[in-house]
């Protein structure tokens, strides 16, 4: 398994799995943080952003993913004021710009985002800015793994490892994988021969019978990761009890929030929203079976939706919408952009 | 980039895909049964590879 959307994208976008052999099959793991996030947090950064006086922004890829009522960019079309930013600092200086607003950032992402938006409540706290905000959906990539790992029916013979989240947190909270549960994984890079290099150090511990933790991208990933983001992170988040995943269901200590101390800056508690605020499952558009493509259990284009009722122009489920997304990859690099016009 | 000839090392990826198909065949994997020669091992501590040039 993959387990980054971005690997996933390489590995269609440079056809390595029509390179490799027919007995590797490449299964596309939960690491696209837009994919996961759930509908009923959507809805509820709508509400925020429906609300008099603010300014909702957030990264472009989250705009278009589709809520129970409708998504972000809708509700711009129906007057929310709602921008897109390259980073939570922009949505910071907005903050400063526009006093008389309360500007909130829609924070999603896994361990390679929590740091800017950390840093950016750091800084927020320092200059004393209190018309800004993060709604805090920042994940962490190891818990889903171990409930991948715990699930009986998953056949999972190895790991390729995200290397932009080992780049903040290292190689070793990955360890239980190997000593817990007896499967390699590699952490690797981006490059096609990144990957390629990933799965041959894979196939190797499956031939010599090892289960380790490999850093093949060690030229950008140090082993224990960057002291100053994890240092930033744990001084302004700690670990939710659970946190409900799209496909997966509520994972222990998956989520992210921000701590009592930053309660200033947290929209949850601004605006009286999120967890323990009201009812979590919203079901999936009917026919949507981005749950069983996230889980492994069927490839895209098993979706019957696919293609027809979800394109990325149109997604009806949260893998079209994202350029991360399992089912935007299979769309755009399949040859399946051209079947599904026809 | 369908192709090894149109990495930016094609020597190098050739040789890694070599690797993949002459190790997968070893493990016997099969689309149906990836890995059954496989067998959980005891964890020993982590390696650090140097990455091969791709440039």
């Amino acid at each position: 398994m993959e387990i980054c959307g971005g690997h996933t994208h390489a590995i269609f976008r440079y056809g390595l799995d029509k390179l490799t052999p027919p007995g590797l099959e490449f299964i596309h793991g939960p690491g696209c943080p837009v994919c996961v996030l759930p509908m009923s947090r959507i809805d509820e950064c709508v509400e925020i952003a429906e609300r008099p006086g603010v300014i909702m922004t957030t990264f472009g890829d989250a705009m278009r993913v589709p809520g129970h009522r409708k998504s972000l960019i809708q509700a711009k079309a129906d007057g929310a004021d709602i921008r897109m930013v390259y980073s939570p600092l922009d949505a910071l200086e907005l903050a400063r710009r526009h006093p008389d607003r309360e500007v909130v950032f829609f924070g999603l992402g896994f361990e390679t985002t929590t740091p800017s938006t950390a840093l950016t409540i750091l800084q927020a706290a320092a200059d004393g800015q209190t018309n800004f905000s993060v709604f805090c959906n920042h994940i962490t990539v190891p818990p889903p793994i171990k409930a991948l790992l715990d699930d009986p029916h998953m056949v999972l013979d190895g790991f390729v490892g995200p290397g932009h989240v080992s780049m903040v947190i290292g190689v070793h909270p990955y360890d239980f994988i190997a000593r817990d549960y007896g499967k390699p994984i590699v952490v690797a890079g981006f490059e096609p021969l990144d990957l390629l290099q990933s799965v041959l150090m894979v196939l190797e511990q499956i031939r010599d019978g090892r289960a380790e933790v490999e850093n093949q991208y060690s030229r950008v990933v140090p082993e224990n990761g960057n002291p100053v983001s994890i240092a930033a992170c744990a001084e302004v988040y700690e670990p939710r009890p659970s946190f409900e995943w799209r496909g997966l269901g509520e994972i222990d200590a998956s989520g992210l929030r921000i701590r009592p101390a930053f309660s200033a800056w947290d929209a949850e508690v601004k605006f009286g929203v999120g967890y323990g605020k009201g009812p979590r499952a919203v079901a999936e558009p009917d026919g949507c079976r981005c749950g069983d493509v996230m889980t492994g259990r069927i490839k895209p284009h098993a979706c019957p939706q696919f293609g027809t009722g979800c394109t990325p122009e149109m997604p009806l489920g949260a893998l079209m919408v994202s350029s991360e997304g399992a089912c935007a990859a299979y769309f755009q690099y399949g040859g399946l952009r051209l079947e599904a016009a026809l | 980039m369908k192709y090894a000839d149109e990495f930016r090392d094609p020597v190098a990826a050739r040789g890694v895909l070599a690797a993949i198909a002459r190790i997968t065949d070893e493990i016997g994997a099969t689309r149906k049964s990836p890995s059954t020669s496989w067998k959980s091992a005891a964890a020993t501590p982590m390696r650090s590879f140097a990455m091969a040039s791709t440039s």
